[in-house]
């Protein structure tokens, strides 16, 4: 069910097949050249999941190759290598999504990062990309009426990635307390 | 055992006068004491809270439980049980752990945790003379963090400084929400 491969749009196609409206196209959150049609393409495209990969490599082309990697890192799944822009739609989704769990440094840490690396006109990669999709993925699934825990495990699975990639080195080494060393070791970080 | 629902979204399992399956084996015992404060509670008592808080990309998750048995040697003495090496997983955790890998035991990393919420804990409601010792403890792989665990021990300092005849819901609520 969460097989990986492809790319962003096997991400929306899973829960988006056969009821994505415009307004769910629209928030199709990772800028694919900024336009709703390409957002649209990718869900429209998908049909069935068998497909994704196909269709992913005609021209979904939101997930970049060549994305920076901070090494040694968890794994990123599928998205390893891969770079994408963030949309403001996108950034206020992750941001309405994690205001009803409280406000906590290390989320408002990464909000961060992906907020100036958007007003930079910066692609993000590594751990930003890995946050920023989770958070996308968990919001949809959610607001379909999936609980807590199984969104998260559906959007970690989605992308295939390490529970442990989702938060950046940077952020975790700024918030020790909120990070065992299972986090620190997984990014090669010293206590 | 009392399950609790705890803003926004989590969940908190707690025990009074009792502590859940979940021994472990203790490779260190650490031992701080602390300036009586309070007059001792007159009967030795227990307590334990599991915890589950997501937050998003994570899930904040904790289980500690101690007992503490007063005496007359004019001392508050904490002991925190250390586990290390490979634990077993803890089955019959909150349903919401399935994010994650829970192990029976209390890694070092989190002890100076522990102390720090024991002391606080008895400061807002000494317990006095006699030994708290937290023998019972499982962590989240990803979920556990010192956060966590300074909030679980103050919380259980707490907890096992109630009544447990007396004790009503909103208490508990107060005690444990926006905690963990």
């Amino acid at each position: 069910m969460y097989e990986s491969g492809g790319n962003l749009v096997h991400v929306y196609g899973q829960y988006s097949v056969g009821k994505a409206s415009g307004e769910d196209l629209a928030r199709a959150a990772v800028d694919c050249g900024g336009s709703v049609a390409n957002a649209a393409m990718m869900v429209d495209g998908v049909g069935e999941v068998e497909e994704a990969g196909k269709l992913g490599e005609e021209g979904v082309d939101c997930l970049e190759e060549g994305g920076g990697a901070d090494a040694p890192a968890p794994s990123l799944g599928i998205l390893e290598g891969k770079s994408a822009t963030v949309s403001q739609k996108g950034l206020d989704i992750v941001k309405a999504h994690l205001a009803q769990f409280g406000s906590f440094p290390e989320n408002e840490a990464m909000i961060a990062r992906l907020q100036a690396a958007m007003e930079a006109g910066e692609r993000v990669s590594g751990a930003d990309l890995s946050f920023y999709m989770h958070e996308l993925a968990e919001s949809t699934l959610m607001k379909g009426g999936m609980v807590y825990e199984d969104a998260h495990e559906a959007a970690l699975a989605k992308y295939d990635v390490s529970r442990f990639s989702v938060y950046h080195p940077d952020v975790i080494a700024a918030n020790p307390a909120s990070f065992g060393d299972v986090w620190r070791n997984a990014w090669g970080l010293s206590r | 055992m009392i399950d609790l629902r705890i803003a926004p979204m989590g969940r908190a399992r707690v025990w009074l006068q009792a502590l859940p399956d979940c021994s472990y084996t203790a490779n260190e015992v650490l031992e701080r004491k602390v300036p009586v404060v309070g007059t001792a509670q007159a009967s030795a008592r227990r307590a334990a809270i599991e915890a589950f808080a997501p937050r998003g990309a994570y899930c904040p998750y904790g289980l500690l439980g101690a007992e503490f048995v007063p005496d007359l040697s004019g001392a508050m003495t904490i002991q925190v049980m250390i586990s290390t090496g490979n634990l077993d997983v803890l089955q019959g955790v909150i349903p919401g752990t399935i994010t994650d890998t829970v192990r029976r035991g209390l890694p070092s990393e989190y002890a100076d945790s522990v102390f720090d919420g024991a002391i606080q804990g008895n400061l807002d409601a000494p317990l006095g003379s006699g030994v708290l010792q937290f023998n019972c403890a499982a962590h989240g792989e990803a979920g556990s963090s010192r956060r966590v665990f300074r909030q679980l021990s103050e919380v259980v300092t707490r907890l096992v400084g109630i009544d447990p005849s007396s004790v009503t819901m909103e208490q508990l609520l107060s005690l444990i929400d926006h905690k963990v």
